[in-house]
């Protein structure tokens, strides 16, 4: 089950580095377009995402003057390659993803961060069972047939906070069986019901199911909130200043008619950013699973 | 007319309208059935889909009853419900339920129960199966629907607007042992209630539409975009229109959202939505029908919430309005083809009424008078022509009898209904001619037609037509005249245009000797052609007869027998009434004897009978002629005056007919010597005219040229004319006038011309003399003379005045005297009567002037035969000889003898010799007549003349006068004094006086007194002096 993960984890940054390779050249020859596209957090289907994301992209339309579409990909994967091919102008991306790509694309520009709940400022990876469950993490030793619940492989608190938590307690990750759910809140109703033994996810998820039976063993260290990042050869600076001034300034009554970003956003921290580069660089030195994510180092 | 005329169009717009409104009526009922047929159609739908809808609604009540029931009857699930009653164990009871029941919410999601939520007693949110995160809020204000369930303990159910998504609610309370555990929901989201409800039809499309009001709680945390304003109204929204929640479920179709769109502007949509009851709506999108059925949906508190919209193709009202539109285009077809029928029918009509008002048009137009009578001979109709010519009104005439009216013959005695012809012999049809009386009163005659109007064998009357005849009948009287007239002595043919002949008279027939049908069908040219004129003849005669419509001329035609005759023809075009030609009239007569006596007068007029040369007329026409060609031609011109020396000797020798023969061969030579193109006249008597023209322009020529033809004309005459009488030898004198131009006139140029001739005689005869200006001077002198004379004896001859001249004896003594006349001229003076005697003898002045001279001689003689010293005297008076032969000569002297009182024995008459022997016989007569009164006699100027002793001897005179020119030359030549000798010695045999005139000089005297001469008269003694001077002389 290790092995696969991995190899297909491997797989895919291959792909992508590959992809990102044959891209830059195009995207130096891309000209600045009218039309800006926005690819949305792949969360639900295509037509409920764009649907929710549409009201966020008519609102960053009115701010800049300019058109701006929005263009759903399945996964983080295909907006990397987009983004990377010029395909699209604006991504929302989670901080492990924005790593990823700032790996193999310089001047990235981060607009700003959304807010995944109600006056979030940051977030943490939890540890998550449910009530009746295990109460530490290394009770896990102890149940038979453990099973480790994660939400998506380069999901920041997927398999790499994870690794982590395990890592503090003195385990490994990989010694165990962990299935990929999805979704954050897939994970905790999957734990709910028993079907797995811990989880893994955001603690703004987990805290809405708390309620329900699902307890937090343990938290991790404040993670980046997830951003809306422009490449820097569509928006030019005077109007990454306008989108920014103006999407932080959005009153609540407007925050109510959107969607994504509905929560409203703040200020791209880019020294929460950089530390969070370093935790994941060091956790990667450290282990062996996590420095195959050094891959993504590779530029073309 | 006029308004029949306008009362066809009406007509036709009627038909046309009635036409029109069958159609609309047809199309109306085709719309109305339509309609009523589509009502039906929605109420099916409708009512189709509400019994669909209570359908699903009821199959799932029932299910979800058994789910409920099976629920309740699960002792785990009671007890876990009865823990959460407790709040501190209530987090665990949910996790135990979510659990125990997750696997159930599966099979409920399955069967399309997505709703699957438990609430506390308190009415808060205990566990959604659906959104297990989300429980514990208080449902108690937005949720009703748990409260009155709660209150009741009853289920309900009903469609309902959930916090997260509408459905057909199903909300059961949960009881154990009468406590009150809370309430359990089972909710179908529309997408479940569509398919179970597709499942019964499948060709509707269903969509689900909320009232708005109801959902503005949610709408305000409508974060994810659930609702959004429907398609159908802006009032209704739609629930999760991309399917978030459901993403397997279709989303509406375009063309649902098409009609949709429709019903949104669609006030009956509106209208309906608002009733909160079901209807249904159709609409005609392209080519096709769709079908909205809005079925009411009513909450749990029967309260119309939503509505399920179902929509489809509504293809039995497409059939039903294709079924219509045919019925529509058969309507239309049938109201087209009745349209066609009607219209046919009207315009039969029309053409008929049109018809019958052309007819009565012709009626009303026909110059003939018609009028019908019914079987009793009452009339019944009569047309405009007919009152107008009866002078009465349709009032006056309908109802009575013709013949009462207007029959003339009912005037006659005795007049009776069967006298008219009309209604008794002409009653089966009478066609004549009649009197009627007309506008006037007065009977007219008319041509009268009158036939039986017939219905089968049924006689219903008659119908009589009239026209007045009496300009015809004039008209045939005039024909008749023409007739008559046609039948002229002139010729007639009538032809068409192609000179075809039409008709000839009977004179034709005797003129040309063709009858009527040989001439009828053949151009007279054929017939009459005799080919004496040119086609040019014809061809002008045509011209000017086409120009002018109308010729005349004469034409030598041919008779049937081959004889040539003139005829002298009139051809008129005849022209109809539009202007054209239509025959041509000719009319001739024969003038073939009437032209020969033109001919004949003409040659009298013109020509001389007995050379034939032209005459002095015909002369001066030609010679006219040349001077205008001489002026127009710039051409010189000559004419030759010829006259016979000595032609009066030949006619008193050898007579008349001899100078005719000689005149006549005269004419021939004359003819010889000249040009063909010349003219050789006779003016009368000897007198000849060569006229020569075309001489060129250059005077001097001419001149040559007539020189020439004046010498051949001279050189003719050298060989003598043989006549009856032998052979004759003539001489001519001519005289020669040239012109040019018409400078002169013809008159001036003969004068001229003669003039020169003169001029030839007196030169010597047998010569050529062209005319000068002094022979013009001359002539002019003597006729100024001439008019002065002429005033002079009007005004009593005072500018005349005697002079007399002595005659004395061998002693000088004064013997006698002679009268001599002198004229004293107010301008000229003393004028001598060498100047005008001829003259006045000429154009016979003489015979006044010599009258006042004898008057005036005698009454001086009667002063001298008064006086002793002087009544010896005797006095001689000159007497022309156109006095002497004039008849009234010897009376007039007889009368002036007795008046003046004188002693005839004392005057003398002197006489020439050329004055007696021009009429020797008669002059011998006067004298002796004169002698008779007493009077001497004596001859003047003797010795010049004949001097011949035949006739010398037989004149009774008394005295010779030895002429002056003897005298004169007395002393110088012998042979003058040989003739004075010989006068002097015949005049002693004859006993005559001798009287020596001219005498000058003494050796004059002398000679004639050695001779015998015993009275002397001249300058020697005495010049002519006035009576004063002559007196004196005497004394």
């Amino acid at each position: 089950m290790k092995s696969s993960f991995v190899t297909k984890i491997q797989q895919n940054i291959q792909i992508l580095a590959i992809s990102l390779g044959f891209s830059m050249g195009i995207v130096a020859s891309v000209e600045a377009q009218e039309t800006l596209v926005f690819a949305p957090l792949p969360k639900e289907s295509e037509v409920a995402t764009i649907t929710r994301s549409l009201p966020l992209a008519n609102e960053m339309a009115r701010i800049l003057d300019r058109k701006v579409t929005v263009k759903y990909y399945k996964n983080y994967h295909e907006i990397i390659q987009a983004y990377l091919a010029g395909a699209v102008d604006i991504v929302q991306l989670g901080p492990l993803n924005y790593i990823a790509l700032h790996k193999v694309a310089a001047g990235l520009q981060p607009i700003v961060s959304i807010r995944a709940a109600k006056n979030q400022q940051s977030y943490r990876c939890v540890l998550v069972a449910p009530l009746d469950g295990l109460a530490q993490l290394d009770e896990i030793k102890q149940i038979a047939a453990p099973k480790v619940l994660l939400t998506q492989p380069l999901s920041t608190c997927g398999w790499m906070a994870a690794e982590a938590f395990f890592a503090d307690a003195g385990l490994t990750l990989s010694d165990y069986a962990y299935q990929s759910e999805g979704a954050h809140d897939r994970v905790a109703l999957a734990l709910l019901r028993n079907e797995g033994s811990i989880g893994c996810m955001a603690d703004f998820i987990a805290e809405r199911f708390q309620g329900l039976g699902l307890e937090v063993l343990k938290e991790g260290p404040l993670n980046p909130m997830f951003a809306l990042i422009s490449n820097p050869k569509k928006l030019l600076p005077t109007e990454l200043q306008k989108l920014q001034t103006q999407l932080l300034g959005l009153s609540a009554e407007k925050l109510q008619t959107l969607g994504v970003g509905k929560f409203g956003f703040v200020v791209f921290d880019q020294q929460q950013m950089t530390q969070f580069t370093d935790r994941v660089e060091k956790l990667a030195t450290k282990n062996e699973q996590l420095s195959e994510l050094q891959l993504l180092d590779v530029t073309p | 007319m006029i308004r029949r005329e306008l009362a066809k169009p009406r007509e036709k717009f009627w038909a046309v309208l009635l036409i029109v409104v069958l159609w609309l009526l047809s199309l109306l009922f085709v719309s109305k059935s339509f309609l009523e047929q589509k009502e039906l159609y929605l109420e099916k739908q409708n009512s189709t889909q509400k019994i669909a809808w209570k359908a699903v609604e009821s199959i799932h009540i029932k299910g979800v009853d058994a789910y409920f029931f099976s629920l309740k009857a699960s002792k785990a699930v009671m007890d876990l419900l009865l823990l959460a009653q407790d709040p501190q164990q209530a987090k665990f009871a949910r996790l135990s339920l979510y659990r125990l029941l997750y696997g159930n919410y599966q099979t409920l999601k399955q069967q399309g129960l997505s709703i699957f939520h438990f609430q506390d007693s308190q009415t808060r949110s205990f566990l959604r199966f659906h959104k297990p995160s989300r429980f514990g809020d208080d449902l108690s204000i937005i949720r009703p629907s748990l409260l009155r369930v709660k209150e009741s303990l009853t289920p309900l159910h009903g469609f309902e607007v959930g916090l997260l998504q509408s459905g057909f609610r199903h909300i059961y309370p949960i009881q154990k042992n009468d406590q009150f555990l809370g309430t359990v929901e089972f909710s179908q989201p529309f997408e479940s209630l569509r398919k179970e409800m597709a499942l019964l039809d499948d060709s509707l499309e269903y969509g689900l539409i909320h009232k708005k009001s109801l959902l503005e709680f949610k709408m305000a945390s409508n974060a994810d975009n659930i609702y959004a304003e429907s398609a159908f109204s802006d009032e209704w929204l739609e629930e999760d229109p991309l399917r978030k929640l459901s993403p397997s479920s279709a989303i509406m179709s375009s063309e649902m959202r098409l009609v949709g769109h429709l019903a949104k502007r669609d006030r009956q949509v509106v209208l309906g939505l608002t009733s909160g009851q079901s209807f249904s709506q159709v609409y005609f999108v392209k080519g096709t029908y769709k079908v909205l059925n809005f079925i009411a949906i009513n909450d749990v508190s029967h309260e119309n919430n939503a509505y399920l919209v179902s929509y489809r193709l509504a293809k039995d009202l497409d059939r039903l309005l294709r079924n219509s539109l045919i019925f529509a285009l058969m309507a239309t077809i049938i109201a087209l083809v009745l349209g066609f029928i009607a219209l046919s029918w009207v315009s039969a009509k029309r053409a008929q009424q049109k018809s019958l008002d052309f007819l009565e048009l012709i009626n009303e137009t026909m110059a003939q008078g018609l009028y019908v009578v019914n079987s009793k001979g009452l009339i019944t109709e009569i047309n405009s022509a007919a009152l107008t010519f009866l002078g009465l009104t349709k009032q006056a005439v309908l109802g009575k009898r013709a013949h009462d009216l207007f029959h003339v013959d009912r005037m006659e005695p005795g007049g009776s209904q069967t006298d008219c012809y009309l209604e008794g012999l002409g009653k089966s049809g009478f066609s004549g001619e009649l009197q009627f009386l007309n506008h006037v009163q007065n009977p007219c005659w008319v041509r009268v037609n009158s036939r039986q109007l017939l219905e089968g064998t049924k006689n219903l009357g008659n119908v009589v037509m009239f026209h007045d005849i009496s300009t015809e009948r004039k008209n045939a009287e005039s024909l008749r005249v023409a007739a008559t007239a046609f039948e002229t002595q002139e010729g007639i043919i009538i032809t068409d245009i192609e000179g075809i002949i039409l008709q000839v008279n009977s004179a034709f027939s005797r003129l040309t000797g063709y009858s009527s049908e040989e001439a009828v069908g053949v151009k007279p040219g054929v017939l009459l052609h005799s080919g004496m004129q040119s086609k040019d003849f014809y061809a002008e005669m045509w011209t000017v007869l086409k120009a002018k419509q109308s010729w005349q001329g004469e034409v030598r035609n041919c008779r049937k027998d081959g004889i040539q005759y003139l005829e002298w023809l009139t051809v008129e075009a005849v022209q109809n009434e539009k202007g054209e030609v239509s025959q041509y009239v000719g009319s001739f007569s024969d003038i073939t004897e009437r032209k020969k006596a033109q001919d004949e007068i003409f040659n009298l007029a013109f020509y001389d009978p007995l050379t034939q040369l032209p005459n002095r007329r015909l002369l001066k026409e030609r010679l006219n002629h040349a001077l205008l060609m001489s002026e127009r031609l710039q051409q010189c011109g000559g004419l030759i005056f010829i006259d016979l020396d000595d032609f009066k000797t030949l006619n008193d020798t050898k007579g008349h007919s001899m100078g005719d023969e000689l005149l006549v061969e005269v004419a021939r030579r004359l003819q010889a010597s000249v040009r063909e193109m010349d003219t050789v006249a006779r003016l009368g008597g000897d007198e000849f005219v060569v006229l020569l023209t075309d001489l060129g322009p250059i005077d001097q020529d001419a001149i040559s040229t007539v020189q020439v033809v004046a010498n051949h004309i001279l050189e003719s005459f050298t060989e003598g004319f043989k006549l009856s009488g032998g052979v004759y030898r003539s001489t001519p004198s001519l005289g020669v006038e040239m012109f040019l131009g018409k400078i002169l006139s013809d008159e001036e140029i003969i004068m001229h011309a003669d003039m020169a001739m003169y001029q030839a005689k007196k030169a010597g005869r047998n010569r050529v003399c062209f005319f000068n200006p002094q022979m013009q001077e001359k002539i002019e002198r003597a006729q100024a003379f001439e008019e002065d004379m002429a005033v002079t004896i009007e005004t009593g001859f005072t500018q005349l005045e005697l002079y007399y001249q002595a005659q004395v004896d061998l002693h000088s003594k004064v013997q006698s005297v002679e009268a001599l006349i002198r004229w004293h001229h107010p301008q000229k003076g003393m004028v001598s009567p060498v100047d005008f005697i001829p003259m006045i003898e000429g154009n016979g002045q003489i015979l006044p002037v010599g009258g006042w001279i004898l008057r005036t001689a005698c009454a001086q003689l009667f002063k001298w035969q008064s006086n002793a010293l002087s009544q010896h005297l005797t006095l001689a008076v000159n007497v022309s000889a156109k006095q002497l032969l004039n008849a009234d000569f010897v009376t007039q002297l007889q009368e002036i003898v007795v008046s003046s009182g004188i002693n005839p024995s004392g005057l003398k008459i002197e006489l020439t010799e050329s004055s007696v022997v021009h009429d020797i016989d008669k002059a011998i007569a006067v004298m002796n007549a004169i002698r008779g009164l007493g009077i001497e006699l004596s001859m003047d100027d003797f010795g010049t003349g004949y001097s011949s002793l035949t006739y010398l001897k037989r004149l009774p005179l008394s005295q010779l006068k030895i002429d002056q020119s003897f005298v004169r030359d007395l002393e110088h030549d012998a042979d003058s004094l040989a003739i004075v000798q010989t006068i002097l010695a015949m005049a002693k045999t004859l006993k005559l006086t001798v009287v020596a005139e001219g005498v000058e000089t003494l050796k004059q005297k002398e000679l004639l007194e050695l001779d015998g001469c015993q009275l002397f008269q001249g300058y020697y003694y005495s010049r002519p002096v006035p009576v004063e001077a002559f007196d004196k002389l005497l004394g």
